[in-house]
């Protein structure tokens, strides 16, 4: 037990009434158990939960700075030995849902546990559908559930997924008086960053866990840094900037569906070079756009999608003649399926991202082989 | 073109302001068009939406009446060559979307087109949302949006899925004023009818296309009766009894996670040789629990569902040796996947889990189809 932490924070004792009966819980702060999937420590982040740098909020759009309070791809990680797990989160945002998305989705929490050495899905749960009562209106909602109960005696890790859409001020984990929680450190080889779109956000996940960045952490056991800015991609310098500054085993970078193709000539050399002369030996992976799902009989958008490749790829042959060594090119073609992987035809559900990560997983591993 | 209709039917005239420009649209009544995945005929139900006759009002329990007023598995087919396609769809009930469930996916139209003879995603819209300006108490949404926009001049067939855990009493197809539009050629097979639980009725699916029902109608060419019931796949008398009214070629029966152990003992003999009775030759698929995600790692969820579906074997023996012909047994303990990861709850598969169902119960189906 030498990992034991005596919190020195603030836990709250509280007794709280699940399925009929009482169990006295002692609150933890995820804060202090450690924050995973973010590219910046606490240290230079404004709160735990953010995933870009206080120093970003002047040089990115106001826009991406409100994306970047979003918890997608955040996550904590612990062991413990509680027959019951409870969660309480405090939304940074009132609005969590849309007419595509549910609560579960936007603003909920996704818990899986390590059961013979895996990762597999143990519950979800949506978040309160109202702010508390007593508040101002637009005040966000807190939500406090069990997740998992009746557990048998052992200790066991878990990995909770933060909110895809929406932000979180406080998430505390709750066991029972007597048990045990600890940090587990991060897994062993430096992480993977995906610098994308809502695609990579996580824009139709049906929870927070079926995201790909998170699918592809569990599969890989590797940390990945979300850093999906919905409908904000866009390879800005001050994004390649703030990426030179991570020190990651692999870049990725899969922006081309929120980009012109006049961006994508403007832009591309320019922002691999600058993660290049940072970052010489780390390898770049440079992903295409996908065929969306209505690509099969809707030749606007198809020709659209070819010409956004035929752009990339010719700044891809562009590097390769400067002799920017490292770069990897992903086709992209069916990466979500040929048809029935997306919600809108645009962004995957859990079909499309499972597909996403079949595809994308053999060719990150080998890029991933000289890494420690 | 003998099949194109003109129909008889009241056709609304109505100019909308559809992208910026206006286009006269032409609106057909889907029911006039003739709704498919029904078990019934229109003559025979309350509305051409409902998915059980009037006269089960009076038969099964309110809760499953209810249910079977949601449109889940009901669609229309239509052949068209519009350059555009709306859809108006009012709804009958005010809840449209739960913290879990996206209004698109309770509540949301769902359209596929048939392209070089497969049936491929084209569009899907969530109900809106907006009640108009002064409108008090019960709301109940009334949406019109374009679907598809800038097809180019060509017939082609289309398939709209209606919603899965809301019903509807409107539905209408728009098309710029005079384009053709008519139904297709029926697929002369006779269909498949499923009656299960609220992984058959949907929940989770991320859009009314995505169920196991929809995704096998799809696959197999034929309609598929969706006969889930949330919560509510009880095997009771009354409901063997309705099951046999249909001749479909083949009835699947998915029960057990609504079912306590002394249920499934208790009445699936009764309930499986009512319908085999009544329909000596046509199969009966009888579908144990699934795996849900949880029985990984949680050992009480799966004592539950071993013990539920060793009950079940039982049942299924006893009417083997009953003499009880044409039975077939479908085990559950792949039919999600196995890697936990194909359900939004554990419960009820997500789009990936309910593919993995659909691949695991299609060549069974088809070798009990082919025979």
């Amino acid at each position: 037990m030498k990992n034991c932490i005596v919190w020195t924070f603030i836990a709250i004792l509280s007794v709280q009434a699940f399925s009929q009966q009482t169990v006295e819980m002692t609150w933890h702060n995820t804060a202090d158990i450690g924050i995973g999937g973010k590219g910046w420590p606490n240290s230079e982040t404004k709160t735990p939960f953010d995933r870009l740098p206080s120093k970003a909020q002047k040089p990115v759009s106001k826009e991406l700075w409100e994306r970047s309070i979003n918890s997608a791809g955040l996550y904590v990680t612990f062991s413990t030995d509680a027959a019951q797990i409870n969660i309480r989160w405090k939304l940074r945002n009132p609005s969590i849902s849309t007419p595509v998305l549910s609560a579960a989705s936007v603003a909920g929490m996704d818990l899986y546990v390590r059961e013979g050495g895996r990762w597999t899905w143990a519950a979800v749960k949506p978040p309160n559908m109202s702010r508390p009562a007593g508040s101002p209106v637009g005040t966000p909602p807190v939500t406090e559930a069990a997740f998992v109960q009746s557990l048998s005696k052992a200790e066991r890790e878990f990995r909770l997924y933060l909110p895809l859409y929406n932000g979180v001020d406080r998430v505390e984990i709750g066991i029972p008086k007597e048990a045990v929680i600890k940090p587990v450190p991060a897994p062993a080889g430096k992480p993977i960053v995906i610098y994308g779109t809502s695609i990579i956000q996580g824009f139709g996940a049906s929870r927070a866990g079926m995201n790909i960045g998170s699918i592809l952490g569990r599969r890989l056991n590797r940390e990945v840094i979300n850093l999906g800015f919905s409908g904000l991609c866009r390879m800005e310098p001050e994004l390649a900037d703030l990426l030179a500054e991570l020190d990651p085993a692999l870049f990725v970078i899969d922006c081309l569906p929120n980009m012109t193709a006049e961006e994508i000539t403007q832009r591309t050399v320019n922002f691999v070079k600058k993660i290049r002369s940072a970052r010489p030996n780390t390898p770049i992976l440079m992903v295409e756009h996908p065929n969306f799902a209505h690509t099969s009989w809707d030749t606007e958008a198809r020709e659209l999608i070819n010409e956004k490749n035929a752009a990339f790829l010719q700044q891809f042959n562009k590097l390769q003649k400067d002799r920017v060594a490292g770069l990897h090119y992903f086709k992209g073609g069916h990466s979500f399926g040929e048809g029935d992987g997306t919600l809108d035809g645009v962004h995957p559900t859990d079909l499309g991202y499972t597909i996403y990560a079949n595809a994308l997983e053999p060719a990150i591993r080998p890029l991933l082989g000289n890494s420690k | 073109m003998k099949r194109f209709l003109c129909m008889a039917l009241v056709t609304l005239f109505s100019i909308n302001a559809y992208s910026q420009q206006k286009i006269e649209m032409s609106w057909y009544g889907a029911a006039q068009i003739g709704i498919e995945g029904k078990g019934w005929p229109d003559s025979a139900t309350k509305t051409p939406f409902y998915r059980l006759p009037a006269k089960a009002e009076s038969m099964v329990n309110k809760n499953v009446w209810q249910r079977g007023s949601n449109s889940a598995g009901l669609h229309v087919t239509f052949t068209t060559d519009a350059s555009l396609i709306a859809v108006r769809w009012r709804l009958n009930n005010p809840s449209f979307y739960t913290p879990s469930l996206s209004s698109l996916s309770v509540a949301g139209m769902d359209m596929y087109m048939r392209e070089a003879d497969k049936w491929v995603w084209a569009a899907a819209k969530p109900p809106s949302a907006v009640r108009p300006p002064g409108h008090e108490g019960a709301f109940y949404p009334d949406t019109t949006t374009t679907f598809v926009r800038n097809l180019s001049k060509k017939l082609r067939d289309f398939r709209l899925y209606f919603p899965i855990y809301n019903g509807v009493d409107v539905v209408e197809i728009g098309v710029p004023a005079g384009s053709r539009i008519g139904k297709p050629k029926p697929d002369g097979k006779k269909p498949v009818v499923i009656y299960g639980t609220s992984i058959i009725q949907g929940s989770a699916a991320s859009r009314p296309g995505m169920t196991l029902v929809s995704q096998l109608n799809r696959r197999l060419g034929r309609e598929v009766i969706n006969l889930g019931f949330a919560g509510l796949c009880k095997m009771e008398p009354e409901m063997a009894q309705l099951l046999t009214e249909l001749d479909p070629d083949l009835y699947i029966i998915d029960c057990l996670p609504n079912m306590s152990f002394a249920e499934i003992t208790d009445r699936t003999f009764d309930f499986v040789k009512t319908i085999s009775a009544a329909r000596p030759k046509t199969p009966i698929l009888i579908v144990e629990n699934p795996n849900y995600a949880q029985t990984i790692w949680n050992a009480g969820t799966r004592t539950t569902i071993r013990a539920k579906n060793t009950r079940l074997l039982k049942e299924y023996n006893r009417l083997e040796q009953a003499g009880i012909k044409n039975l077939h047994y479908f085990k559950g303990s792949n039919s999600y996947g196995d890697d936990g990861e194909a359900t939004f709850d554990g419960v009820h598969p997500n789009d990936l889990g309910f593919t993995n169902y659909a691949n695991a119960l299609e060549p069974v189906i088809r070798g009990l189809l082919d025979r």
